[in-house]
């Protein structure tokens, strides 16, 4: 065939090409958002646990996210710990969108953990991890892989090696009824802080997670104490008459802000931790309580009645200027604002029913997260993805996780006393 | 005149050929999307006014041969998500009841724009 005609014959192929061909695009708006499910097959090599194997502790670190529905290894047909042994087809049926394998050996260190993620729908691996750690360091080893899994698939840092403080109140009088109790935030590890036998409440972490403000009743009327997490030690730092109340911390660690009516009724006031010298923020007659800092430390927001009924209203600390943030409902409360500044969770009443909602700053669009009554004190995860609070379970105080999603609830495990006022600490620096 | 009027005839023969090609393939459309919308779970960092476009190729039983993303929403989370949602739909059966010619030209290569409008700001 002479060049000209094979010229010919091409120009011909693509005017076909482009006439038979024509391009539809079909938009797709919504979904069905479901827990992902997800099989952490069971490590090969050695076993390592601290009360429950390393896949154990995953599984139960992605189902409290909300975001992931772990199968049972009961379930799972084979337990592969190498690629060469995942039959794709088999976790199709299954159901598992992803699939975690590895193998766990013993080195000087202690364990070595290698770990692979694939994506089943798309038969490719996101990534294959090594984690190390002592033997005494199982959970660890495990939140990190969790840290690890979670991230790669959702794009959002973990927060499974993260801690968490609370307030037990063990019920019966004595000198350890309130203790102050820093655990894993999956529950586990939980070590007791400082015990008294008055009441302890509003546990703050500093964000370098050196020390724990909290108001204690030891001296017999409420005051705020500073605890040194490194030495142990405890300052007091406040003592005024009336209420001493929900200490918390600048971004910069510097400062505290706190409620105080010694001058007549409930105030917001700093404190310089170095210098000791107290700023007031408000002046209002009407009860301004509950302060929380904004990322950037020059607000603070915090709930006031100033305006008829319990709201929530941001303060700039340089200017005074106070501005109203909820209008929704005859009840808005204890605000705390997410990491990224964007957004606040707070407690609000509906129809006689107190829940956890979710407010975004800029539009004023508000979502409720949690149904059950009850529920009081949001702490928000550093990774602004999740929460914890405090709720009644079989009549006992426990705490619960939610996305900020509103998906799946989660109950941490119960204590024995009733568990309350939760803090989520701020990612390990 | 007569040859003008022919081919004013074959015109419009032609035209309505092609509306009623163009009708059969809009006809299904809804199951692709519905299908696709059912199988897509979307990643917690996922809001409203992210976008990602998905070229997709088809055979004539309805099965998605290829998948790959041509305009990424800059959040690989919320691509990945998209992607797996073609894979699970995996074949949409009702497209072997189409037209061949149809098919050839409206259903062998497609695009999918996942525009969420039911996630948080």
């Amino acid at each position: 065939m002479t060049l000209l005609k094979k010229i010919g014959l091409i120009v011909v192929c693509v005017f076909f090409a482009s006439a038979a061909q024509a391009q539809i695009t079909i938009e797709i708006t919504q979904g069905v958002d479901e827990p992902t499910p997800i099989a952490v097959v069971p490590f090969g090599g050695v076993h390592a646990s601290d009360g429950a194997a390393i896949h154990e502790i995953m599984a139960n670190d992605l189902r409290m996210s909300g975001f992931f529905r772990p199968i049972a290894p009961a379930d799972m047909l084979s337990h592969p710990s190498r690629q060469e042994d995942i039959y794709y087809r088999d976790w199709r049926l299954l159901g598992a969108t992803y699939i975690v394998i590895g193998n766990i050996s013993r080195d000087e260190q202690g364990f070595a953990l290698e770990y692979e993620l694939y994506d089943v729908v798309s038969q490719q691996r996101l990534f294959r991890k090594i984690t190390r750690g002592g033997t005494q360091a199982v959970r660890d080893i495990a939140h990190a892989a969790s840290d690890q899994v979670y991230e790669a698939i959702t794009n959002i840092r973990g927060i499974f090696s993260t801690k968490m403080l609370y307030v037990e109140d063990m019920g019966v009088d004595g000198p350890s009824r309130y203790r102050l109790v820093k655990a894993d935030i999956d529950g586990a590890r939980d070590q007791v802080l400082f015990s008294s036998s008055q009441p302890l409440l509003s546990p703050a972490w500093s964000s370098d997670m050196r020390q724990v403000a909290y108001v204690s009743f030891e001296t017999s009327r409420p005051a705020i104490f500073r605890h040194d997490l490194v030495t142990g030690t405890r300052e007091q730092l406040t003592n005024f008459r009336g209420l001493n109340g929900a200490p918390a911390w600048s971004p910069d660690d510097r400062k505290l802000a706190f409620v105080l009516s010694k001058d007549g009724n409930p105030e917001l006031y700093t404190l310089d931790i170095a210098t000791k010298k107290l700023t007031r923020v408000t002046n209002h007659f009407a009860i301004d309580t509950e302060p929380n800092w904004t990322p950037d430390g020059k607000s603070l927001i915090f709930t006031s009645n100033r305006g008829g009924s319990p709201q929530i209203y941001q303060i700039g600390l340089a200017s005074g200027r106070v501005e109203r943030l909820t209008f929704d409902g005859d009840y808005n409360a204890r605000g705390r604002v997410s990491p990224d500044g964007k957004s606040i969770v707070m407690v609000h009443r509906e129809n006689g029913v107190f829940h956890i909602a979710w407010q975004d700053i800029a539009s004023g669009d508000m979502r409720i997260l949690t149904e059950t009554w009850l529920d009081e004190s949001p702490t928000i995860a550093p990774n602004g993805a999740m929460l914890l609070y405090a709720t009644q379970y079989n009549n006992q105080g426990v705490l619960a996780a939610v996305s900020m999603d509103a998906g799946l609830k989660f109950r941490l495990p119960s204590k024995l006393g009733d568990v309350r006022e939760p803090a989520w600490s701020p990612f390990p620096k | 005149m007569l040859e003008e009027l022919e081919k004013a005839l074959k015109e419009e023969e032609r035209a309505a050929a092609e509306a009623q090609m163009e009708e059969e393939a809009l006809s299904y459309m809804e199951l692709v999307q519905q299908k696709v919308q059912n199988n897509w779970n979307r990643p917690p960092s996922a809001r409203s006014g992210m976008q990602c476009e998905l070229l997709i190729q088809l055979v004539p039983t309805g099965r998605v041969v290829g998948v790959s993303v041509v305009k990424s929403s800059g959040n690989a989370a919320f691509d990945r998500s998209a992607e797996q949602a073609v894979r699970k739909a995996e074949v949409f059966p009702e497209l072997k009841e189409m037209s061949p010619d149809v098919f050839e030209k409206y259903y062998r290569q497609m695009k999918l724009l996942f525009n969420p409008q039911d996630m948080r700001q």
